[in-house]
């Protein structure tokens, strides 16, 4: 008897905090969101307004799939003409705010392009930003490996337009010529 | 004293023979971003002998640490982890290159220029070490 009341409460009680998780995720809103530049903080519902916004999440001890990535994307920014450029946000979110500095995103962005924006967010509300773009990113313990933790992380690019509708993700492995005319067409549907 | 002759001529030879199963190639080391003292070397390692062997290090002057990564993609996710050791298997040819097995460089006590060649040493398992350049290069 007393351990159906207690199986009973604990239901209850677990139905309340998820009720109440689920909540407070409700209230968090991306678009308004301060994130945290070199150049100090903007918002996406400002920063989306008649430009289209690529974003791409990795941290800076990512030896590889984060400088690949983000070298095909600034070679292929290169293509674009200032106009194109002057359509397009390009956001480079960090994923280890233990361990990046803004500074130091700031000249690893920008060695790819000018153009790239590193952000930082703090990693309460970096949970919650990265679930409503549907980025998964898990912090791994690694033993017997200097790095002591690394970042599983998407690696796809997330594709967003003017009016902050998530359109399909620029796959990695992209290449540059492919990039080029998606980040093309891309622009040419943004009005 | 002739027997002797002919038994060392047969072991160097032995160890000739041993020392050109693995081929080193198309060694080279990411360049960098500023920011980042962290980098990757990619290369080709061709196992030409009969018997499986193993990458169990790797070492320079450029850092004090080396470590065996492999990446694994899983559902549009990328997973890295650190292996102690790197199969070469009889007969074909590992390839360490973005987006799979990679040399991972931590803690660079030096910034590396493009096109710069670096002194790398490799260990394979029986003690054996081969010495290359892997060169700086920067779009990898």
């Amino acid at each position: 008897m007393t351990k159906t009341i207690l199986s009973t409460l604990a239901l209850m009680a677990l139905l309340i905090f998820s009720y109440l998780y689920t909540k407070k995720q409700t209230d968090f809103n991306a678009f308004t969101l301060p994130l945290q530049t070199s150049k100090g903080t903007l918002k996406l519902e400002d920063l989306k307004k008649g430009k289209l916004t690529l974003m791409y999440f990795g941290f800076l001890s990512c030896p590889d799939a984060c400088p690949t990535t983000l070298s095909t994307v600034g070679s292929s920014l290169k293509e674009l003409t200032p106009e194109e450029l002057g359509k397009l946000n390009f956001l480079f979110v960090d994923l280890d705010p233990e361990r990046d500095s803004l500074q130091k995103l700031k000249e690893y962005a920008e060695y790819f392009h000018p153009l790239i924006t590193a952000v930082s967010i703090p990693l309460k509300d970096l949970e919650h930003f990265t679930r409503y773009f549907g980025i998964v990113f898990m912090k791994v313990p690694l033993k017997n490996s200097r790095m002591g933790y690394t970042i599983d992380h998407s690696t796809g690019i997330l594709v967003m337009n003017e009016e902050g509708k998530l359109l399909p993700h620029i796959e990695h492995g992209t290449n540059k010529t492919v990039m080029i005319v998606t980040i093309r067409k891309l622009l040419s549907e943004i009005k | 004293m002739k027997k002797f002759l002919v038994l060392l001529i047969l072991i160097l030879s032995t160890t000739n023979i041993s020392a050109a199963e693995i081929e080193l190639k198309k060694a080279v080391i990411r360049l960098p971003p500023p920011g980042s003292t962290t980098t990757a070397m990619f290369i080709d390692i061709s196992n030409k002998g009969t018997k499986d062997r193993t990458l169990i290090k790797a070492r320079g002057a450029v850092s004090d640490d080396f470590e065996l990564h492999e990446m694994a993609m899983a559902g549009g996710k990328m997973s890295m982890r650190n292996t102690d050791k790197i199969l070469l298997q009889k007969g074909s040819v590992t390839s360490l290159k973005p987006g799979g097995l990679h040399i991972m460089i931590f803690n660079l006590k030096r910034p590396l220029k493009e096109k710069e060649a670096v002194d790398i040493t490799l260990e394979f398992d029986g003690q054996e070490k081969i010495q290359t350049k892997a060169i700086v290069t920067k779009d990898l």
